[in-house]
């Protein structure tokens, strides 16, 4: 923002429109008293053509010479001809040839230096800013309109143009110096930001389309308002008690939008959203209207008419302004002259010459009116809604957010038959891919029912497994049918899942039906065994258990579940299955739904190691499971908690674990919960309300937190600090997080603010400010949100207190860095954050890495080209050479590694051979990280695969197109 | 394409192959299809398209030819991308990398992804980040090979 620039633009603003509404009183009094009330409509006319056609005029010259030779000339011709309109009325000059130059003359000056006020601000400072200079423009009418009454009583109408030519040339005055300041200053609202991505075309056009039609309705609206009040005010006054009226009513209009723009306008326009305020202006006019309407009394009419004229200016002007905001800065300027001074007068001279065609008869009929001017504003109202919402879209826009979905997981049956074969398809892939888009899809229960006697045993059996995995409730309301089914079943596969559906909702019924046969197949006899021990209690629990971990850890479950052993002997065998390869994944699966106290401890390890059975556990978890874990998740390392957070990205039924992880007291178990909350609440499962209310006080409390520490931490070491910046940073991203969880749980989608949020965190510093603007649109009335990001968005404001007392119940790791309590650790921290596939890992996982990494001395050949490799090396003092040998077609490539610098990235991913010789430099020093800690330090910040797979992406671009 | 039979345009993408099952799914909710006429353009400034049928010629998005050029003289400036060739996923993962034009060689269908909807997916589920790790770590180590 430019301060110096923006106060004296208002000052210019300030008085020209002191001049704008004295010459606008002096010629509408003067035109009146020649014509009389029935040529009012041509008033209106003359005043809006005349506005229109200087309008163009300044805007063709504008294109041809600069705006400050155009600005300068019109305020010249606006003095010359204040100064001598008195004497050209007296010569007998048409009143109507004075409208078009005193009335319509000084609002197109009035457009042109708003540009300049605007020039000196944009983003929130631009809405909070603004209206404070429009305020400025109140001013002037106020002292112009309170101030010209009792002159024109003291010495007469005649006195006022001279006095506005005086105002302009001190206007020419102060219009320089702002020049001036301009162009020392900077003009942030004239100028794209550097590196800021220019807006589409397209949602531009559509924006400015609806721009138009907006501006030409305020238009129609203005007039036939004006109209009505006009007519009504010559009725009661006339002579020098009409212009006095006339300033009067200007002037406590004035005064209304004064207060307004002081008092609520800023408030309202950084806290609500554009499609809020731009209803403000039609809908309260209607009310207004409405009144009028019940009682047509000259006191309601002004009401609406102030309204009208009050939010006109302090709600839609400024809804336009900010509208015009996502227009690139010149179309921007020209677009907002030829809104206001063109299109808006179309609009008023269009139902000014429709008025004068229905005649005089329009004014006696003030309800008719009444209503009419209510379908214009309802009219008016959805066309502001219409362009207010282009304005979000076109905002959001060059940040690649596109419009709102919604995904519909619902298919119908034609679909269900279909992917149901595809679950039995021979090629693993698609019969893999069909049960998981099965498991993701909603189908009405009742729509089982009529396939369950299908023709093909295979779909039969895919559907006796979904009725077995489906909820007990949708399972209970179709037993009869599968009952039925299971009966006359001849298909030994679907009829072991028949029976197991059954014996999962407590009905023997398949077990008779198994046991009438001549001949059992083993998956059969296997079933009925499993049927019997769950139903009637007979066999060998413990050896069933043990077997069902490896062939179906979902009956498994299930059989635990009924407390066919006791716990200790349960857990003991789970123990005992989890050692076995075979059965490990399955016991992991069922320790996950059914263990508590020391019988989770193989889960808590194999999820703190990483092993992907264990997060497959997680993942596969039913709503009653998670609701259990929740209860026991506590036990596990912190590690482990996030671990599992994020392995439920994909699992709706883990919602009640979830929920408390969300609570969970390590922020970055906290971090990952909100994430995984985002992925569940996209794919359209609601979350509970007060888990997500908790999450985000958590994370609001957090940022609060390390902005405050951020001001008192000017004692803390550099890199210190520059812990501290980062997982600011990152709760920035977890507050939007929590927001858009909010969002999807309201029934919004939740996609654009995560969108925003990583604009936020990762953008350029270009694209932040339009991003923050973004967030505002998308979390009106969350002023709490914007204003704490705003404050990080800012310069630190050095401050005296605690920073680590600030910090330390959000962050506690952070808290230790701050307290110098891991100095030793910090200068291989600040060589660690050098890489760009480090830079931004979470503070506490990349502190464990370095504590697990090693620095060596390393001198002369590190590694051969082609040698086995398990270690990347971050160089941490002198430099590394890298050789790459001549192959067919190229020639040997040789490239220098510097401090801060990264070699041998693929080794902790892969075992493929080195693919470079690294010579070191004598007195080289490496921090070497090997596979396993690479991998230890990936489970707790998964980013730092996403930084190695934009290094790959890297390598890989320029020679495969097919992958850019 | 229904859901499944976009599920299964990008499973034959070679990129995709290790990603499982439910983690496609949720790719492909999020997919729409397109159908290109020969010489029609897709930029990958914000989308990531996996090409289901046809062939698309691939250009820098700086190069002038990338506006005005036709589909052969974008094919000797770029590559080609076929069936199972995805354009636009190393934006991805370094957002920074230059978008590309491409133009359908012939009439093609293509599956497209919103990146944010790509990456969303990768960063809420750190399986589907290192698979797609490793599938690109294979691809250059096949071409270093």
């Amino acid at each position: 923002m430019n301060r110096r620039a923006l106060a004296l633009g208002a000052a210019m603003v300030l008085l020209v429109n002191l001049v704008a509404v004295a010459l606008r009183a002096y010629a509408e009094a003067a035109f009146i008293a020649a014509y009389g009330k029935g040529a009012l409509p041509w008033l209106l006319i003359a005043s809006a053509s005349g506005f229109a056609i200087a309008t163009i005029v300044y805007d063709q010259i504008t294109r041809r010479v600069q705006a400050t030779g155009a600005d300068l000339g019109l305020i010249g011709a606006l003095l010359i001809a204040a100064a001598l309109s008195p004497k050209l009325l007296d010569a007998g000059a048409p009143p109507v040839a004075i409208v078009i130059a005193l009335a319509a003359a000084p609002q197109v000056v009035g457009l042109a230096l708003w540009n300049r006020v605007a020039a000196s601000v944009a983003g929130r400072d631009a809405r909070r800013m603004l209206p404070r200079a429009g305020a400025a423009v109140t001013v002037g009418g106020v002292i112009a309109g309170l101030g010209v009454a009792p002159l024109i009583v003291r010495i007469g109408a005649t006195f006022i143009p001279y006095v506005g030519a005086g105002v302009l040339a001190i206007v020419v005055v102060v219009y320089l110096a702002q020049g001036r300041a301009l162009a020392a200053g900077g003009a942030p609202g004239a100028t794209a930001p550097v590196g800021a991505s220019p807006p589409p075309a397209s949602p531009v056009r559509t924006l400015l389309r609806a721009m138009i039609v907006v501006a030409m309705l305020e238009g129609v609206l203005a007039t036939v308002i004006d109209l009505q009040f006009l007519g009504n005010l010559k009725a009661r006054y006339s002579g020098d008690s009409l212009a006095i009226a006339l300033s009067l009513f200007y002037g406590g209009t004035n005064a209304v939008l004064l207060l307004l723009q002081i008092a609520a306008v800023p408030r309202i326009l950084v806290t609500r959203s554009i499609p809020f305020t731009a209803a403000i202006h039609p809908v309260l006019v209607m009310l207004g209207y409405v009144v009028f309407a019940i009682a047509p009394t000259f006191v309601n009419l002004a009401g609406t008419r102030t309204t009208d004229q009050v939010l006109r200016l302090a709600t839609t002007r400024t809804s336009q302004e900010l509208e015009l905001s996502a227009v690139p800065p010149l179309p921007r300027a020209r677009w907002k002259v030829l809104l206001r001074g063109v299109l808006y007068p179309l609009g008023a001279g269009s139902a000014a010459i429709l008025l004068y065609l229905l005649g005089p008869a329009v004014v006696e009929k003030p309800t008719a009116l009444a209503g009419a001017a209510i379908g214009v504003a309802i009219v008016y109202w959805i066309a502001g809604q219409v362009a207010a919402r282009r304005f979000q879209v076109a905002l959001a826009a060059p940040l690649g957010i596109t419009g709102t979905r919604r995904i519909d997981n619902r298919i119908d049956l034609e679909t269900l038959e279909r992917w149901t074969e595809a679950a039995g398809d021979p090629d693993l892939r698609t019969a893999s891919l069909a049960r998981a888009a099965l498991a993701r899809v909603r189908v009405d229960a009742t729509d089982l029912a009529d396939h369950l006697t299908h023709d093909n045993p295979a779909m039969r059996s895919a559907l006796f497994d979904q009725l077995a995995r489906t909820s007990p409730a949708t399972a209970q309301s179709l037993k009869g049918e599968l009952v039925a089914a299971i009966a006359i079943e001849d298909d030994d596969r679907a009829l072991a899942l028949g029976i197991k559906a059954l014996a999962l909702l407590g009905d023997d019924s398949g077990i008779a039906v198994a046991k009438n046969r001549a001949v059992v197949t083993a998956e059969v006899a296997d079933a009925l065994r499993v049927a019997e021990l769950a139903l009637r209690g007979v066999g060998d629990a413990r050896a069933e258990l043990g077997g069902l971990c490896a062939r179906d850890p979902q009956w498994a479950i299930e059989l635990a579940r009924k407390a066919i052993v006791a716990p200790d002997v349960l857990a003991g065998v789970l123990a005992e299955a989890a050692k076995d390869p075979d059965r490990r994944a399955g016991a992991l699966r069922v320790l996950a739904h059914v263990a508590e106290g020391p019988g989770l401890a193989p889960l808590a390890d194999a999820l703190a190691d990483g092993d992907p059975a264990a997060i497959d556990a997680i993942a596969l978890l039913d709503a009653a499971g998670a609701t259990h874990l929740a209860a026991h998740i506590a036990t596990m390392v912190p590690v482990a908690r996030a671990i599992a957070a994020r392995a439920l990205s994909g699992a709706p039924a883990g919602i009640p674990l979830v929920a408390v992880l969300l609570r969970d007291a390590d922020p970055e178990v906290a971090y990952a919960a909100l994430r995984t909350a985002l992925a569940i609440a996209g794919g359209g499962s609601a979350l509970p309300a007060e888990p997500i209310g908790l999450a985000l006080e958590a994370a609001l409390a957090a940022l609060t937190g390390y902005l405050d520490a951020r001001d008192r931490a000017t004692a803390w070491t550099a890199c210190a600090r520059h812990e501290l910046d980062l997982a600011a940073r990152r709760c920035v991203a977890r507050l939007l997080w929590a927001a858009a969880v909010e969002a999807a749980a309201g029934g919004r989608d939740p996609a654009a603010l995560t969108a925003t949020a990583r604009h936020l965190i990762g953008g350029r510093d270009a694209d932040r400010r339009r991003a923050l603007d973004v967030v505002q649109e998308l979390q009106a009335g969350r002023a709490e949100i914007l204003g704490v990001i705003e404050r990080w968005l800012r310069p630190a404001v050095p401050t005296e207190g605690d920073a680590v007392a600030a910090i330390a119940p959000h962050d506690p790791w952070l808290a230790q860095v701050g307290a110098g309590e891991l100095a030793d650790l910090e200068p291989t921290l600040a060589l660690l954050r050098k890489p760009a596939l480090l830079a931004t890992v979470a503070g506490p996982a990349l502190a464990d890495l370095a504590r697990r990494a090693r620095r060596e001395l390393v001198k002369d050949v590190v590694f051969h080209e082609g040698d086995a490799g398990d270690t990347m090396l971050v160089v941490a003092r002198g430099a590394l050479r890298a050789t790459r040998a001549a192959v067919a077609g190229a020639v040997a490539t040789t490239r220098t590694i510097e401090v801060g610098g990264v070699v041998g990235e693929l080794a902790v991913l892969t075992h493929a051979p080195r693919a470079a010789t690294v010579v070191a430099d004598p007195d080289a020093e490496v921090i070497a990280i090997d596979r396993a800690t690479f991998a230890s330090a990936a489970r707790r910040a998964p980013e730092l695969v996403l930084g190695l797979s934009a290094t790959l992406a890297g390598w890989i671009a320029p020679n495969r197109p097919d992958l850019i | 394409m229904d859901l499944l039979e976009r599920a299964r345009a990008l499973a034959a993408c070679a990129v995709f192959a290790d990603l499982a099952p439910a983690v496609l799914i949720r790719l492909a909710e999020r997919a729409r299809v397109t159908e290109l006429a020969a010489g029609e353009r897709r930029s990958t400034a914000d989308s990531v398209w996996v090409i289901a049928s046809g062939a698309l010629a691939v250009a820098s998005h700086s190069d002038s030819v990338a506006q005005a050029g036709t589909a052969s003289s974008i094919r000797r400036r770029g590559g080609t991308a076929e069936v199972g060739n995805v354009l636009g996923l190393v934006r991805v993962v370094a957002p920074t990398t230059k978008p590309v034009e491409a133009i359908a060689e012939r009439a093609s269908v293509v599956v497209g992804v919103a990146v944010d909807d790509v990456r969303d997916v990768l960063e809420e589920d750190p399986g589907a980040l290192s698979a797609l790790c490793e599938a690109l770590s294979r691809i250059l180590l096949g071409e270093t090979a």
